[in-house]
């Protein structure tokens, strides 16, 4: 009986990853039939009524609403910068302030894609900055693979924390416990992604000569990471650090050792907008997130928001679903949604104050917004309520009993690996989250390991696994041309997201017999 | 298009589905609202028509 149990709750992710990987459905395809597959399986096995399937349904569709609000904010942002003309002068900027090779490609690949990621996501970075690889001179597989494995640290906290809200409300861990020693857990993947870079643009010599270099951007990187969740700013915990490691690196080019001419084309190629007005977008919202932490405006706004209760429910073969009293809640302080819209107010007003703005911008940049941004949030809400209905209706909490046989030490290790599987099927960390939360949550408490621990596995995984997503690399070889298949980037930049998954669970395992968490 | 009517059916269904099961625990209004989401993948899983 355990074992067709096991069968029914392991089907709607079968079937998610089935879909994706072998028929190569779009992604709101697969988990429509998983949804249809988990509400099949809940009520005819596991005793899920009507009123629980729907009602776990209604939270996921909550759930989603949160996460996808940061969405689609953070999207129209940048393609309104994008529009009028911010970011090209911003990587413009960036490629003619060093002539060495192996500086820029940590510039662009790394720390300024990760400073991308924490603001957009979703592809974004590839399809910004794999272009400016190839115009430094590096090959297309080598510039697509080296941003799709320089990005990844910063796509937990990316997006405006997305996938960090995720992991936090699936396993129920609270953000202000989370984020601290998550951040500091993101010491090894965000060295780890920086070598790779230099590896992969130019190999071992060049891993020798920067990783000092390397090694001093980290540590400030996860330093700020650490501080910024110290203050409850998850939201920019990875644009901040992005932004400051670039700066470490435009720094360290004007040292002795990586002092070069640069002798970029984008040098003298006339732009209608400095590099600070090009920023402007950015250190708004930078400020306006570090203000909203402000204790006093917090406490302040503290009963403004949006968000539903749900009674405690059970299935008929007594698995219990306790009461939520305010599920998700939306804050109007603290939600990244209605700061990154008033970073664009401003950004207007201030554009349109020195004649800088370009009429209809807001218009195409809404237009651009709701292209991208349509498909993702149908698949996110069906992924979020298939497994809410996994969740509710027991099916997670069997995957769990299996999971058990693992033994604690060896599902700590394998835990990041589920987060990659989840994010590499889905192209989503914020999409592996959701799939994988419940079952972490419930392994972690059959094995009675810390929960805490273990989402940060979950989503530290996902984070690499969704820069090395089979769909990062379809985004790199759509943007660069050039003849390059997906094939070959894969190739190129799988072995790095394996070996980084690899030593989180390692960085996971000693953490844990360390007492961390 | 399809996915732009999913979206919206989407955002819907979300007070609906609140209502049926989690406020008025309704077993007829919340299979109701199943069936529609059900509809609604049905639609989604269907190869498109080409034009």
């Amino acid at each position: 009986m355990f074992a067709l149990r096991f069968l029914v709750a392991v089907l709607p992710v079968l079937v998610l990853l089935g879909g994706i990987l072998w028929l190569r459905w779009r992604a709101y395809r697969a988990a429509a039939l998983a949804w249809l597959v988990a509400v099949g399986g809940a009520a005819l096995l596991y005793g899920a009524s009507p009123v629980l399937l729907a009602s776990a349904s209604a939270k996921g569709l909550s759930l989603a609403l949160l996460v996808m609000l940061i969405v689609w904010a953070a999207v129209f942002l940048y393609a309104l910068a994008d529009d009028l003309g911010a970011v090209e002068v911003i990587a413009a900027h960036l490629l003619s302030s060093t002539g060495d090779p192996i500086l820029l490609a940590l510039l662009l690949s790394w720390t300024f894609s990760g400073f991308l990621q924490g603001i957009a996501g979703f592809g974004v970075p590839v399809a910004v900055i794999a272009p400016l690889m190839v115009l430094a001179g590096f090959t297309p597989v080598r510039a697509i693979a080296a941003v799709m494995i320089g990005h990844s640290w910063a796509i937990t906290f990316g997006s405006m924390g997305s996938s960090f809200f995720t992991i936090s409300l699936v396993m129920d861990v609270p953000g202000a416990l989370l984020g601290p020693p998550l951040a500091l857990l993101f010491a090894v993947p965000v060295l780890f992604t920086g070598l790779s870079v230099a590896h992969l643009a130019v190999g071992w010599p060049a891993v020798v000569r920067v990783g000092p270099l390397v090694a001093l951007a980290s540590w400030l990187i996860v330093g700020l990471m650490w501080l910024l969740n110290l203050w409850g700013a998850a939201p920019v915990s990875s644009m901040l650090p992005g932004l400051l490691g670039s700066l470490v690196l435009l720094l360290a080019g004007r040292t002795r050792p990586y002092r070069r001419l640069a002798t970029r084309a984008a040098l003298a190629t006339p732009r209608r907008l400095t590099f600070r007005w090009a920023f402007l977008p950015y250190g708004l919202l930078a400020c306006l997130s570090l203000t909203a932490q402000i204790p006093a405006m917090r406490q302040a706004a503290e009963g403004l928001r949006f968000a539903l209760s749900f009674p405690a429910l059970s299935t008929t073969q007594g698995f219990q679903v306790p009461a939520q009293s305010a599920y998700a809640p939306i804050r109007l302080i603290g939600h990244p949604a209605p700061l990154l819209l008033l970073s664009a107010l401003l950004t207007y007003l201030a554009y349109a104050g020195w004649g800088l703005w370009k009429p209809g911008a807001h218009q195409r940049a809404w237009q651009a917004t709701v292209r991208q941004s349509t498909g993702t949030t149908v698949g996110v809400s069906l992924m979020v309520m298939m497994a809410l209905v996994l969740a509710d209706s027991g099916m997670a909490a069997v995957l769990a009993e299996a999971a058990e046989a693992l033994g604690a030490r060896l599902y700590l290790t394998t835990a990041p690996f589920i987060g990659l599987l989840g994010a590499f099927v889905t192209g989503s960390n914020t999409n592996s989250n959701v799939m994988f939360g419940p079952l972490q949550l419930y392994a972690s408490q059959a094995l009675a390991v810390s929960t805490l621990t273990v989402a940060a596995a979950q989503t530290l995984g996902g984070s690499i696994g969704s820069g090395v997503a089979p769909d990062k690399a379809l985004i790199g070889t759509s943007v660069v041309g050039k003849g390059v298949s997906e094939g070959e980037v894969m190739r190129r930049a799988l072995p790095y997201g394996l070996l980084g998954v690899l030593l989180v669970g390692i960085e996971v395992l000693v953490a844990t017999l360390l007492g961390f968490g | 298009m399809r996915l732009r009517f999913a979206l919206y059916a989407l955002m819907l269904a979300l007070p609906r589905l609140y209502l049926a099961g989690a406020y008025l625990q309704s077993s007829a209004a919340a299979t109701v609202e199943l069936l529609l989401i059900a509809a609604l993948c049905v639609y989604l899983i269907a190869p498109e028509r080409k034009s």
